[in-house]
């Protein structure tokens, strides 16, 4: 199976931006998307507050960036009950994104993988070095621990944010997510800091680690992605011919 | 961009499906969709297709309980009128499945649905895009031919009969991805999902005609 690039586009109140350690920093028109390269898509809501009027300019952003595309497309943002879920899927979602950052998600996941399956639930999980983040603070939980604990109960992905990372550029936080790619086998999702190709190359390299995600980059240029692409699979990565 | 087609596809979902993201592709093809609410729709459809996720069970307690499978039976296999069934929508044409309690399916093919991990060397969902190598012509592709699509499932078709095996994928021991048999097509992997090869495939399948 080949290992995956995916976009992963945050949506603050149905405006493409970008985030450096989560918070946002400059908005983007969704034009700049090099949709076709990638081989999954993420929409995530980041809006502070989320209204009707809210999930409606979501909507409005998604089929924009779904309009001319076949990609299986993953949606996210503050899912916290079986009818949030229920409203992404009218969105066109293929898998939903659950914050499973804080124990008190433990029940509703376990709720909704019964419902949905676990093949349509990815659990997310936002951490700064190796503690786990919260509540826009680093708490002082390992992030190794809460993997741990709900390693039974989970989507049938994981994915890693490193919020420390997070639109720096310097790359994925490798250490942390090697950590538990080396300890539990489950596919793992790494988020945050890519700058250049070499960094979804090496990171694509660790076993476990089945996908990247970029969420600032492909925004500078239109060809990035098409060009990255290209540049990982000549030095042998696993990632299929677009 | 693949030649657009002008149809109109009826549309039977099982389990929780994708139906709004199949809905979405077909709208790019041009294809107009209609939901099945009736056994009738179901004998009627020029071309029916079939997707869901979700379980096996759950998928054949509501076909049961509408009395649609004896219909979509009597479809695939008397009226032999072309079908497609999408993951689960595929599954549930085999005889017994296992997701939930075990159960039977419409036995269009014969042969079982078991969870991946007992049947290949992964203890992973198979989840992303892999290789499809074709061992016969398929709704336009080519015997021999090698095409990459997009997969999310944790079970598996296992056909008794090879020969319904169209082509296979090989995801820690190789595996039926795509069978036919009269005009009833089968895919474990998801072409609404899979760019170009996918839309080729639905195009293909919508422009089968009934003999």
């Amino acid at each position: 199976m080949y290992k995956r690039i995916i976009a992963l586009i945050l949506i603050n109140n149905g405006i493409v931006c970008r985030t450096r350690n989560f918070q946002p920093d400059y908005m983007y028109s969704d034009e700049f998307i090099d949709g076709k390269y990638f081989d999954e898509i993420i929409c995530i809501d980041v809006s502070q507050v989320r209204t009707d009027k809210s999930h409606s300019l979501f909507l409005e952003a998604i089929e924009k960036i779904m309009e001319h595309s076949q990609l299986p497309l993953a949606i996210g943002g503050g899912i916290k009950s079986i009818e949030d879920i229920k409203r992404y899927r009218k969105f066109g979602a293929d898998r939903y994104v659950i914050n499973q950052t804080e124990a008190d998600s433990d029940t509703f996941v376990e709720k909704a993988i019964k419902e949905f399956g676990k093949s349509s639930i990815i659990s997310s999980l936002n951490h700064w070095g190796n503690l786990t983040y919260s509540n826009g603070v680093n708490t002082n939980k390992v992030l190794q621990q809460r993997v741990h604990q709900i390693f039974n109960n989970r989507g049938s992905e994981l994915l890693l944010n490193s919020v420390e990372r997070d639109g720096t550029l310097l790359g994925f936080d490798n250490a942390n997510a090697e950590t538990i790619a080396n300890t539990y086998d489950l596919p793992l999702i790494i988020s945050g800091g890519v700058g250049r190709w070499s960094h979804i190359f090496d990171t694509l390299q660790i076993e476990n680690i089945e996908a990247v995600c970029t969420s600032n980059i492909y925004h500078f240029t239109t060809k990035t992605i098409s060009t990255w692409r290209s540049e990982v699979m000549s030095k042998g990565g696993n990632v299929r011919i677009v | 961009m693949e030649p657009k087609v002008n149809k109109n596809v009826t549309i039977l979902e099982v389990g929780f499906g994708n139906l709004p993201s199949l809905d979405r592709v077909l709208k790019q093809l041009n294809v107009d969709t209609k939901n099945v609410e009736s056994a009738q729709d179901i004998l009627e459809a020029e071309h029916l297709m079939i997707p869901g996720v979700g379980s096996f069970e759950t998928a054949m307690n509501y076909l049961n309980q509408n009395n649609y499978g004896q219909t979509l039976k009597k479809r695939a296999l008397e009226l032999k009128l072309p079908t497609l069934g999408i993951c689960l929508g595929a599954q549930i044409m085999f005889d017994i499945g296992q997701e939930g309690k075990i159960m039977k399916g419409l036995s269009i093919f014969n042969g079982t649905i078991e969870n991946l991990t007992n049947k290949l060397a992964k203890k992973k969902s198979h989840t992303g895009w892999d290789k499809v190598k074709f061992r016969q012509d398929f709704l336009g592709v080519s015997e021999n031919e090698n095409i990459d699509f997009f997969f999310n499932h944790d079970y598996i078709m296992i056909p008794d009969n090879k020969d319904d095996i169209s082509a296979e994928c090989d995801y820690g021991g190789n595996f039926a991805v795509a069978l036919k048999k009269y005009s009833c097509y089968a895919v474990q992997f998801h072409p609404e999902k899979s760019q170009k090869s996918g839309l080729a495939i639905l195009s293909n399948f919508l422009g089968l005609k009934h003999v």
